[in-house]
């Protein structure tokens, strides 16, 4: 018996523990992405997704979190028009009036120039490519290399479209990123 | 500071998830975990195995749960009437230590069948429009040679809240699983494959030590969540003595991200002492009686609210004089 036919992806029982430990943080990474409703539909479908493609799993190339991350990031995909939709919206609008996510950190930010309209338009900007880059980095704190067997490319790709993501960002915002 | 920390700071945020909307998903997913079972099956143990045989052969012995209010387990009265005890103890922590010394001293017990006794409650909301809460006991017996059968009973299903009622009446008010004969909830057993329950050691240190030893390298679980699971089976489905049981207990309270909660109740109404364990919104829960260190139950919970996503909650654990039932075929 093969090690990973023992861990808690190969085992419905314990895909829940899988999907206790990171539904969250994938719905919050796809919410800020994409439309709540959109995105908790996406969340679930990540998991399932991730259950049917449990046998391709491979440990080797990083853990459970960059293989969920990174399935979440291609369904997120099939929505690229309406993410770059709503940043438009944000970047016309800011953020909804009922957002209470605006803390101290915020203000912040406000008073260094950086807005949601600011960002919203500066990440709208950016190629689908740099964006998923930026966005497992800044979301889910993904590593480089997270980064990399998360979106199956080679380190080197996931650095060239970090780097040309953050002097897209500079020129946007005015401040480095 | 993190790389790219402004966009993480700046960009709007998303609300926290409710219970329905989580139990939606977590049904979806887990629902559609069980459709492909079959995939499965050459892994599934004995103990799953005589499920399927007791039930084929229509022997099914536990009556039907329904409706029935919690407190009516028999280990109810001796946990509530401890439970106001968990206060006065000075802290939580010093709770769960008695609560280990008083299992660790109870004698390990006679008799051929070990009989573990337990309700379990699953929420399920595979229509999105409304919650259904199923119940069945399930008994697991072990005899001394480590061969198990499990006996499921049948399936009670009802709606928790009345927009509950409400909703599933707009929706036609279709037949719920326990309105079926048929009506079975799946269970495929967790197993790590190369432990014996005969080799667990009777201290925490040690007992750590030999389940880390086990973890799966393939990165699909950390040491911390991959303690609680095999915590889990030794507590829910193996004859361990009372000492190992009460270093599991040990073992699991001194990780850094599990909580020792003074007060926790289950599903039948009784309150113990629990330890935590899990993300900001979805928790799993162990609740330990305080005044015996018997184990009450295990169940996930929404940290907000306290809503129990699935539950076993323990009615009788234990080495028995009884036998169990024989499966006709």
């Amino acid at each position: 018996m093969t090690a990973s036919l023992d861990g808690a992806v190969a085992d419905p029982e314990r895909f829940a523990t899988v999907f206790d430990a990171h539904y969250e943080e994938i719905r919050r990474y796809l919410g800020r992405r994409l439309d709540l409703d959109v995105a908790e539909d996406l969340a679930a479908e990540t998991f399932l997704v991730a259950f049917r493609r449990r046998h391709s799993f491979d440990a080797d190339r990083g853990g459970v979190r960059p293989w969920l991350y990174g399935i979440a990031t291609k369904l997120a995909g099939r929505h690229r028009r309406a993410e770059v939709r709503r940043y438009r919206a944000l970047a016309r609008s800011g953020p909804p009036q009922d957002d209470d996510g605006h803390d101290q950190r915020i203000v912040e930010r406000v008073s260094a120039g950086v807005t949601v309209q600011k960002l919203s338009a500066a990440l709208a900007g950016l190629s689908r490519g740099e964006r998923d880059v930026v966005l497992l980095v800044a979301y889910g704190e993904l590593t480089y290399d997270e980064v990399a067997a998360a979106l199956g490319v080679a380190n080197g790709t996931v650095a060239s479209r970090l780097s040309r993501a953050r002097t897209k960002l500079r020129d946007s915002l005015g401040v480095e990123v | 500071m993190k790389e790219f920390q402004v966009i993480d700071d700046v960009m709007p945020d998303v609300p926290p998830t409710d219970h329905a909307r989580v139990l939606a998903a977590r049904a979806r997913v887990l629902e559609g975990t069980r459709r492909r079972r079959p995939a499965v099956w050459p892994r599934v143990t004995l103990a799953a195995a005589a499920v399927t045989g007791v039930l084929a052969a229509g022997f099914v012995v536990v009556p039907r749960l329904g409706g029935e209010q919690a407190g009516t387990a028999s280990p109810a009265a001796t946990a509530s009437g401890t439970a106001t005890a968990v206060a006065t103890i000075s802290s939580p922590r010093d709770a769960l230590e008695k609560a280990a010394d008083r299992l660790a001293a109870q004698p390990p017990g006679t008799g051929a069948w070990w009989r573990r006794e337990a309700i379990r409650t699953e929420q399920t909301r595979a229509n999105s429009s409304f919650t259904v809460e199923n119940r069945y006991t399930e008994v697991l017996w072990i005899d001394r040679h480590g061969n198990q059968r499990t006996v499921q009973g049948r399936v009670s299903s009802s709606l928790p809240t009345a927009a509950d009622r409400r909703a599933w009446k707009r929706a036609g008010s279709p037949k719920l699983c326990g309105d079926h004969e048929d009506c079975r909830i799946g269970r495929v057993s967790f197993f790590p494959l190369a432990l014996k329950p005969t080799m667990l050691p009777e201290e925490a240190g040690a007992l750590k030590a030999l389940l880390l030893k086990h973890r799966p390298t393939d990165g699909s679980t950390d040491d911390e969540g991959w303690l609680w699971n095999a915590a889990r089976w030794i507590l829910l489905d193996t004859a361990a003595t009372p000492r190992t049981r009460a270093a599991a207990y040990r073992m699991l309270a001194d990780l850094p991200g599990t909580d020792v909660v003074g007060r926790a109740s289950d599903t039948e109404g009784r309150a113990g002492i629990a330890l935590e364990h899990g993300t900001v919104g979805i928790r799993q829960q162990m609740v330990i009686d305080p005044g015996s260190g018997d184990l009450l139950a295990l169940q996930t919970v929404m940290a907000k609210g306290g809503a129990v996503l699935d539950a076993y909650a323990v009615r009788r654990l234990g080495w028995t004089d009884e036998r169990p039932p024989r499966i006709t075929d």
